[in-house]
């Protein structure tokens, strides 16, 4: 399950790099497609108009950035699983009952992360298709600064306790 | 039935005295080497007014909790297996059974005994323990006997009983509301365990709330008690002297068996809210997970409403169910070959007022302390109390 789901997060995540490398290639201003996550009113419209501007396949860099966002919602439940079964699972090694209760907060955590991606995926898709509405912007950069913020927290505790697990179960090897 | 003495009409009367909570210390005895499956399964049915597919059926573990349970237990095997593969069965190590309820398998949330146990890095435990299961399931099923046999572990552990006494509602079924009850006084085998507390107390008994609870147990409750003696006694004596009564019959020689009793559960419907963000789980698993079903709504529901007679009544249960665990393994431990074969790991009094999770369960920091406990006992570290290792021994409350 645990291998299933890194292939899983790995292949999602090198499509969505794929995805962003096209949109910072092709566009002039070579606007990153993760400035969306923290722009403010004026450069996310920036960035979106500039976006929509450039011919891409079918349709428009701006098509580009909407299938992306909706592959993160796939990506979404794929790291969501992951951080909760990694987290679990290190729960069952994790001797020390400080960062054992950590590791169980991290099961909230991954919960309520997805749950911040989520509406920071609704409100980019709101301001597209809002994109010429006049004081329709909603800008997801609190959401995701949060999200951004309890992901770094979730991940630095998974690894200070595989590190610790490792350093110890060495220790006691040798 | 090598030491039965009884003909088959003797022992009918024997099951009948039995469940009307008349029975005499020695004839409970004479009883107890006569029993085997089938009188075992009459019992039941007849303390819980069912018939055999009945008592099964409530019994059983749901599917949800056997979906839930199965995935805890898979990851216990994976890492059993993989300790194998490493050439793990040398001396020092120890392979460990575990058969039990939600103490040894609590759903994914919480580290419980068996998980802390497990992270021992010289002991490889394989486990067969579901939240929710019953004693009374664990030995129809008999998984443990086809486990035993491929393992040949050094250790078995049992953590069994709290679901037979709690689940479905059962305990609104054996307490007497009035609160006039005097069943302990006609129970001797129950006199005799608090005979002994008084002549050497294990755990202080707090006589007060000792008698104020024992005024709402009905008879129901104490034939139960005295089934769950005849049960473990039935399966320990199955495992050490192939129930022959004789060590050299067994086919686990060297075997450790060691039991447990909970502590003084809490009926409560509180949701636990507060503002620890390590304990978020708390009212998320009071809100879906039966908080307040097991004991206080039951207990209710018979007219038990006073918050002091709900506690007191948990704590004779729990006092007598301890007593009555030690009491059995005692026995073993005076046959010869066997002195230290069982053993029990006490947490009564280990958790306090703060310290659970719900009604039933502790929180994590406190399965660990009786998780530890277990851990001294496997390691044969020497105890105040011979065969009974208790928690808060080796591991004080912090009040």
């Amino acid at each position: 399950m645990k291998n299933i789901l890194w292939v899983l997060f790995i292949s999602l995540a090198a499509y969505s790099f794929y995805q962003g490398s096209i949109v910072a290639g092709s566009a002039p201003e070579h606007y990153q497609l993760i400035k969306a996550e923290s722009a403010d009113s004026s450069l996310g419209r920036a960035m979106f108009r500039a976006w929509e501007k450039i011919p891409y396949g079918h349709g428009t860099l701006l098509t580009v950035v909407q299938r992306n966002t909706h592959t993160d919602y796939f990506f979404i439940l794929t790291y969501t699983l992951l951080l909760l079964l990694c987290s679990y699972l290190q729960m069952q090694n994790e001797t020390y009952l400080p960062l054992n209760s950590l590791l169980r907060l991290n099961i909230l955590l991954a919960l309520v992360i997805a749950s911040l991606d989520i509406t920071e995926n609704i409100k980019i898709l709101y301001n597209i298709r809002h994109l010429h509405d006049a004081g329709l912007y909603c800008s997801p950069y609190i959401v995701s600064t949060i999200k951004w913020l309890l992901s770094g927290w979730a991940v630095l505790i998974y690894l200070i306790s595989l590190t610790r697990s490792a350093l110890f179960s060495r220790r006691r090897l040798a | 039935m090598v030491n039965c003495r009884l003909s088959e009409t003797d022992k009918i009367e024997l099951i009948n005295k039995f469940l009307a909570n008349r029975i005499s210390a020695a004839e409970l005895e004479q009883l107890r080497d006569c029993i085997d499956a089938k009188d075992l399964a009459v019992i039941i049915q007849r303390i819980y007014d069912l018939n055999n597919k009945q008592v099964m059926k409530i019994a059983a573990l749901e599917w949800v909790m056997g979906f839930v349970d199965g995935i805890k237990n898979n990851v216990r095997t994976s890492r059993f297996l993989k300790k194998i593969n490493n050439n793990f069965r040398v001396p020092g190590n120890k392979i460990i059974l575990a058969e039990g309820d939600s103490w040894f398998n609590y759903p994914i949330i919480l580290t419980d005994v068996i998980d802390w146990i497990a992270m021992e890095p010289n002991f490889a435990v394989s486990s067969l323990a579901s939240g929710g299961d019953w004693l009374l399931n664990m030995l129809s099923q008999r998984v443990y006997v086809e486990e035993l046999s491929i393992l040949h572990p050094d250790v078995f552990l049992i953590s069994a009983g709290g679901n037979d006494l709690v689940g479905r509602s059962r305990v609104a079924a054996i307490v007497d509301p009035t609160g006039a009850s005097s069943e302990f006084n006609d129970n001797e085998f129950c006199r005799e365990l608090i005979a002994k507390v008084k002549q050497d107390p294990i755990i202080e008994l707090d006589q007060a709330r000792f008698n104020n609870g024992l005024r709402f147990l009905s008879k129901d409750f104490y034939a139960l008690l005295m089934f769950f003696h005849l049960q473990y006694h039935y399966l320990i004596n199955g495992i050490l002297t192939g129930n022959t009564g004789d060590a050299a019959n067994s086919k686990f020689p060297g075997i450790q068996i060691i039991t447990q009793g909970y502590d003084y559960a809490q009926p409560s419907h509180k949701l636990g809210f507060g503002l620890n963000p390590l304990r978020w789980y708390k009212p998320f698993v009071r809100m879906f997970l039966g908080h307040g079903s097991w004991l206080k709504t039951p207990l209710q529901m018979r007219g038990i409403n006073n918050e002091q007679d709900l506690r007191d009544v948990v704590y004779a249960m729990i006092y007598l169910f301890n007593e009555m665990m030690i009491k059995t393994g005692d026995l073993f431990c005076k046959l010869p070959g066997l002195e230290h074969s069982v053993f029990h790991v006490d947490s009564r009094g280990a958790i306090g007022d703060l310290g659970w999770t719900d009604e039933l369960h502790p929180l994590p920091r406190n399965f660990k302390r009786t998780g530890e406990t277990f851990i001294k006992c496997i390691n044969r570290e020497p105890s105040k109390h011979g065969q009974v290792y208790v928690v808060n021994d080796f591991f004080p409350l912090n009040k």
